[in-house]
């Protein structure tokens, strides 16, 4: 009770609101706006140079890429919040395909248990980064950049290099098929965002991480077991960065030592994109979600009237620093 | 007793330079060294074995060491120093990054070791040989049995690695040379996919959105290909000629769909060019101080050859004419 009205004088808002704070319509208006603003852009660019954004198999594309990037993201946003970062989702992701392919090794039968396996070694991973960060109080970006180290390094130990294992068929149906017209990836997604929605804004443990994330020591002599809260944060990111490095097997269909390769900072672009503030205390999966769809849809734009890829980067960059702009001067 | 302790390590360091000094071994036979940049993808691995195998057909080499940099620039000058304290006759060098490590190359050269560079370009002349594949000649070779393959005319893709990599742009260039020979092949785009499997998927699938007719796929490597196919396969659109490197996921993909494509390889036989070019600057024989591989490309019957249905997709074709012992596990 007491841990419970304190996040109402923390987050300076009422029940309802904190109720909501991790869901699509807490305090994302200016998010909605700025992808109806998408929208009707790419509806224009249609009507103008017959670019078909809204094509339904375009659409489906875009949702499996998103998928992969919305979970990842949404990862790194439990992190932030509770005012860390993690810079290891790349390699995890990386190591997590490993993984997988290694011990699923093409048998359909072993797809849920090595998947399950996966998430184990995230979450282990996510305990170190939580230990060296609430223990040794090793800064978060100096911890998670060294477990990413040490994790490269220990994957090319053990695999010297070389791709390992076969990825089982059921997992390519779950990264590539569809059910009733929509990628599988989607509903796994889904599942996990309305999980994370649940678990951020409906429990205990949601109101104490953004406790922990507005003010580690108030919340600490408030009662509340900080350590275990940020370990906890760090075990899902890690864990959601397992998982992707499994679906991206699925969509690939292969192993392959780099496939983390730029999620790291994808994650925190979308996560910042999404409202969480660096430091800790805000975000939400709703905004990490419109944020994702925000780099996605203007990216996939981008590629179909046929600018260069690399297009993406400045998207990527523009975006976020506009938002931060936004965020900052809606701030003063 | 600080004393004693002082005198003690003064006594320690002679005799461990005495010891050094007698115990350097008489030269009976060739010392190798060679600096890698990785070790970090399969086809680093049959490089070496290229290498080991190349080794072991002259029994004149006394031993050959190998070190290997993690991509580091500053590992690779540190390997270097750590190879010329083994005694070293001859130096080869796969370089990680050519500009960041010349010195270290200039300063073996200037010690009168020959050094052997191959893998790449490098700007400098103070090298006994630069062992290396026409790169352009790479994107020609392919563009040219893509062109010949649609028989002068439709629409295709394009897709490189990393934009600024001498080694893609060098392919490209190639490519665009020839594209630009055949009026009637019309390129629709092309984006670096950074020969990464998801980036070049993802952006074969905006491609396919964006383009009703896809008839032929330029890739310079069987990293982007492949999955571009795959991207096709799933679109549920018809799968086209394609070019790529000797990649066994590429070529397994090809013969199982039955589809053409052409597969020019990045050879890891550059290794034992190396190695022989190596040993003849050594014994005083005469050396190039430019050694330009030739290679052939495979076409539809040959990937059907050499392709290894039962090994790993990330075996590389033809590059395994060696015995089974020197072979990467995979």
């Amino acid at each position: 009770m007491q841990t419970f009205s304190f996040l109402g004088d923390a987050q300076g808002g009422s029940w309802l609101r904190g109720a909501l704070r991790g869901s699509l319509l807490g305090r994302q208006r200016g998010l909605l706006a700025a992808v109806a603003g998408l929208a009707v852009a790419a509806l224009a660019i249609q009507l103008a140079t017959g670019v078909n954004f809204f094509k339904l198999s375009n659409l489906l594309n875009v949702a499996r890429g998103f998928s992969t990037l919305a979970i990842a993201g949404i990862g790194q946003t439990i992190v932030i919040v509770g005012g860390g970062l993690d810079l290891s989702v790349a390699e995890v992701v990386s190591t997590g395909n490993v993984v997988a392919a290694t011990f699923m090794a093409g048998h359909n039968e072993l797809f849920l248990p090595v998947t399950l396996l996966t998430l184990a070694f995230g979450g282990a991973v996510g305990v170190v980064n939580g230990l060296l960060v609430t223990k040794r109080n090793v800064p978060p970006f100096v911890a998670t950049l060294g477990t990413a180290i040490v994790l490269r390094g220990a994957r090319l130990m053990w695999t010297k290099g070389l791709p390992q294992g076969r990825i089982p068929a059921s997992l390519k149906e779950l990264g590539t098929g569809v059910t009733l017209g929509v990628p599988n990836l989607f509903f796994v997604f889904l599942a996990f965002a309305v999980a994370m929605v649940i678990v951020l804004g409906h429990t205990g443990y949601g109101r104490r991480l953004y406790a922990v994330g507005t003010n580690r020591s108030v919340a600490t002599l408030s009662g509340i077991r900080s350590d275990r809260v940020v370990i906890a944060s760090y075990v899902v990111c890690a864990a959601c960065a397992a998982l992707v490095g499994v679906l991206l097997g699925g969509y690939t269909g292969m192993s392959d030592q780099k496939i983390g390769e730029g999620y790291e900072l994808d994650s925190i672009a979308v996560s910042v994109l999404g409202g969480a503030a660096i430091g800790g205390g805000s975000g939400g999966v709703g905004g990490t979600v419109l944020g994702a769809i925000i780099i996605l849809v203007l990216t996939n734009l981008s590629l179909l009237m046929g600018f260069p890829i690399q297009s993406q980067m400045v998207i990527k960059g523009a975006v976020i620093v506009l938002a931060l702009w936004i965020n900052a001067h809606r701030g003063r | 007793m600080a004393r004693m302790v002082r005198w003690s390590l003064v006594a320690l360091l002679a005799f461990g330079l005495g010891s050094t000094a007698f115990a350097a071994p008489k030269k009976d036979g060739i010392v190798i060294g060679f600096s890698n940049a990785g070790m970090g993808d399969s086809w680093r691995q049959f490089l070496v074995a290229n290498f080991n195998a190349e080794v072991a057909k002259h029994p004149e080499i006394k031993q050959a060491y190998i070190t290997q940099a993690d991509e580091k620039p500053e590992k690779q000058l540190a390997d270097i120093d750590d190879l010329l304290v083994k005694k070293i006759d001859v130096l080869i060098v796969y370089p990680t990054v050519a500009d960041a490590i010349i010195p270290a190359i200039e300063k073996v050269y200037d010690r009168g070791i020959p050094v052997v560079v191959f893998g790449g370009n490098i700007a400098t002349d103070k090298l006994t040989s630069l062992v290396t594949q026409d790169l352009v000649q790479f994107g020609r070779a392919q563009a040219k049995w893509l062109a010949e393959e649609l028989k002068g005319k439709g629409n295709i893709v394009m897709m490189s690695g990393i934009a600024g990599n001498t080694t893609a742009e060098d392919r490209l260039a190639g490519a665009r040379e020839v594209f630009k020979q055949y009026p009637g092949i019309k390129v629709l785009d092309h984006q670096y996919c950074d020969w990464s499997p998801p980036k070049s998927k993802g952006i074969m699938e905006a491609m396919i959105q964006a383009f009703p007719k896809i008839d032929g796929i330029w890739a310079d490597s069987g990293l982007m290909s492949w999955p571009a196919l795959q991207a096709l396969q799933e679109a549920k659109r018809p799968l086209v000629p394609s070019t790529g490197d000797q990649l066994n996921g590429y070529t397994k993909f090809l013969v199982a769909n039955k589809v053409r494509g052409y597969a020019y390889p990045m050879t890891t036989q550059l290794s034992g060019e190396a190695v022989r070019q190596a040993l003849k600057a050594v014994k005083g024989e005469k050396v190039e101080k430019k050694v330009t591989i030739k290679i052939d490309g495979y076409g539809p019957d040959k990937i059907q050859t050499l392709t290894k249905q039962d090994l790993s997709d990330w075996w590389w074709i033809g590059d395994d004419q060696m015995p089974a012992k020197f072979l990467p596990k995979l």
